[in-house]
């Protein structure tokens, strides 16, 4: 998925300007109606499965309704009782939190193994990869629900690691309000390092390596040769990387799901677990989805600046 | 001089040391889940009772699995789950084939336009439509089928789908098409005999893209599917951790069942799939 939205860019800037003009003053009449016929599937997809559920989630944003039954037109009511809804804003809080903290534990962790990986002469790099890179193709079903185990206060890895040390008190990472957060991060940073490695390697075996020759002649140490030459060089992607990682982050759902369901006493809620549950559970559909759109506007926001940042770069 | 090139030789012996050990443990941090998973799921009930971190001492490697099986009617969910994924592959290419190439290659008034209209539905999440989408669903009739699931996945990942064929095209060489074109091909047979024979490398990673993501996906199915026995492979596997939440190596072996089919898909395109996402990050 991140591939294609890294190339983006790429895809957008770089069709064939020259060509067009060429043929602007004249469309070839067969080709014309063959284009159209080609986009013909994807557009009726697009403006049923898109541009009338938009307006629809629009429109049920604007009223009372349980599902069933009348809509009550309320107007922006919704959207007045969300703001001051501290369950919205603790989950809002979330996931901010949970994008930080993937960040610290997936981003950075796969620029170091990206670096380490792209050195010459590792043996076995291939199969690193591959390992790294295995979490991200598992469903968080499976992922979710081992991490579980491995949490579990009872009969967890933790706990058995503890006991082995002698400590016999226990940690209930998952059911206590202010570890709860945490425990879903570390598992999100497990599945998401290796995806991160794989992009930054690109990154690595692009740069210039000419470069390193006179900053080691000039007496910099590996770090230095690290922060100041090569670190620079895939500043583009570095950046592209954290903010795919936010837009990535409040699209999170599964796990949180399989971990916690927002739990215990909504400490661990996101925004859109908080939205299915207002929705699907509590039968209030009108508010669910002005939390839904209020999630959307964000996430074009993020999408606008992202492709912002590409622009500037290229 | 000798002894210079000692040190030298103990400092990368060192550092060549601390790296591999580095790498080793990160492996081993990564795999530990799984193994996990795979050796419960080998033990007998009775020992796999006591915990999954616990020392195995009795091992029965085909009982959880057959249990597993004969409990969970995977059966059926890996039945249903390869309709949606194969019903979504095939559609996602066709679709976004088509429109990729018609948007990369053919000129006509309001390409572009069109175009951008279509990247839009990739910012906006899932979630923030899912909720009308009931309600189209009901309407076109394809509420709680797989092929209304299916369809749903097809067009929610259109416009990244489409992205990503039209990028492909648009390195497509002009001159095959002008020159196919001079020789008097029409519009489709320029498609069919010059464009479509050479897509093959565009369409492994799109598979494998879009094969993850039908094979995983919890919500869709969560919403639109209400009976059973249409439960795909996730959905199924979620409602089993529910009804059996202590059996580790029932559940153990559900899991390993469930991920196989993935795990194939992911290693007969893995190294296809690598490099494509690498070409996608460095263009990026």
């Amino acid at each position: 998925m991140a591939a294609a939205k890294l190339g983006f860019a790429a895809a957008t800037h770089g069709g064939n300007v020259l060509n067009m003009q060429i043929k602007r003053a004249k469309y070839n009449r067969s080709q014309m109606w063959i284009g159209y016929l080609l986009i013909l599937p994807a557009m009726v997809l697009f403006a049923v499965f898109f541009v009338y559920a938009l307006e629809q989630a629009v429109k049920y944003s604007l009223m009372d309704w349980s599902g069933v039954g009348e809509m009550t037109y309320i107007g922006v009511q919704n959207y007045v009782s969300l703001l001051g809804d501290q369950v919205f804003w603790q989950a809002f809080i979330n996931n901010w939190y949970y994008t930080a903290g993937v960040i610290v534990l997936g981003v950075f962790p796969g620029l170091i193994l990206a670096y380490i990986l792209s050195q010459p002469r590792i043996a076995g790099r291939g199969f690193y990869r591959a390992v790294y890179f295995f979490p991200r193709i598992v469903s968080a079903v499976i992922y979710g629900a081992v991490w579980k185990w491995i949490y579990d206060p009872r009969r967890g890895l933790i706990k058995v690691i503890m006991s082995a040390f002698g400590n016999n008190s226990s940690i209930a990472m998952l059911g206590d309000v202010h570890s709860v957060m945490l425990g879903i991060i570390i598992t999100a940073g497990w599945t998401y390092f290796g995806f991160c490695m794989v992009i930054f390697i690109a990154g690595f075996t692009s740069v210039d390596v000419s470069l390193r020759e006179p900053a080691l002649r000039g007496g910099a140490n590996r770090f230095q040769i690290f922060a100041h030459v090569d670190l620079p060089q895939i500043r583009p992607i570095l950046d592209t990387m954290l903010v795919y990682t936010v837009i990535d982050s409040f699209k999170v759902y599964d796990l949180v799901l399989v971990m916690t369901s927002g739990g215990p006493n909504d400490a661990s809620q996101i925004l859109t677990y908080y939205i299915y549950k207002q929705a699907f559970t509590l039968d209030r559909y009108g508010y669910g989805s002005a939390a839904a759109i209020l999630l959307g506007i964000l996430m074009i926001v993020f999408t606008l600046l992202y492709n912002n940042s590409i622009g500037k770069e290229r | 001089m000798r002894r210079k090139s000692k040190k030298f030789n103990l400092m990368r012996f060192l550092r060549g040391f601390l790296l591999y050990s580095l790498l080793i443990i990160v492996a081993v941090y990564t795999l530990i889940p799984f193994a996990t998973v795979l050796i419960t799921s080998f033990r007998t009930e009775k020992d796999s009772m006591k915990g999954p971190f616990t020392w195995p001492k009795q091992w029965d490697i085909t009982a959880a699995y057959s249990n597993a099986w004969n409990m969970g009617h995977f059966n059926i969910y890996i039945w249903n789950s390869t309709f949606i994924m194969i019903a979504t592959v095939l559609g996602t290419l066709l679709v976004s084939t088509m429109a990729g190439y018609s948007f990369a290659k053919l000129q006509y008034p309001g390409r572009k336009g069109m175009y951008y209209l279509l990247l839009i539905s990739m910012m906006v999440p899932f979630q923030t439509i899912m909720l009308p989408l009931y309600f189209v669903l009901k309407g076109i009739g394809m509420l709680n089928t797989l092929t209304g699931v299916s369809l749903l996945l097809i067009a929610t990942g259109l416009g990244f789908a489409v992205m990503m064929m039209r990028s492909f095209f648009i390195s497509f060489p002009d001159s095959l098409l002008e020159s196919a074109r001079l020789d008097g091909c029409t519009e489709i047979k320029v498609l069919c005999r010059i464009v479509l024979p050479n897509t093959f490398p565009a369409w492994s990673s799109l598979i494998v893209f879009v094969a993850m993501g039908a094979w995983n996906n919890l919500l869709a199915p969560m919403l639109y599917i209400f009976n059973e026995s249409k439960y795909p492979v996730p959905y199924a596997l979620y409602a089993f951790q529910d009804a059996h939440s202590t059996s580790y190596g029932l559940l153990s072996a559900a899991m390993v069942i469930s991920i196989l089919p993935i795990v194939l898909v992911y290693l007969i395109f893995q190294s296809k799939f690598q490099t494509n996402l690498l070409a996608g990050a460095v263009k990026g």
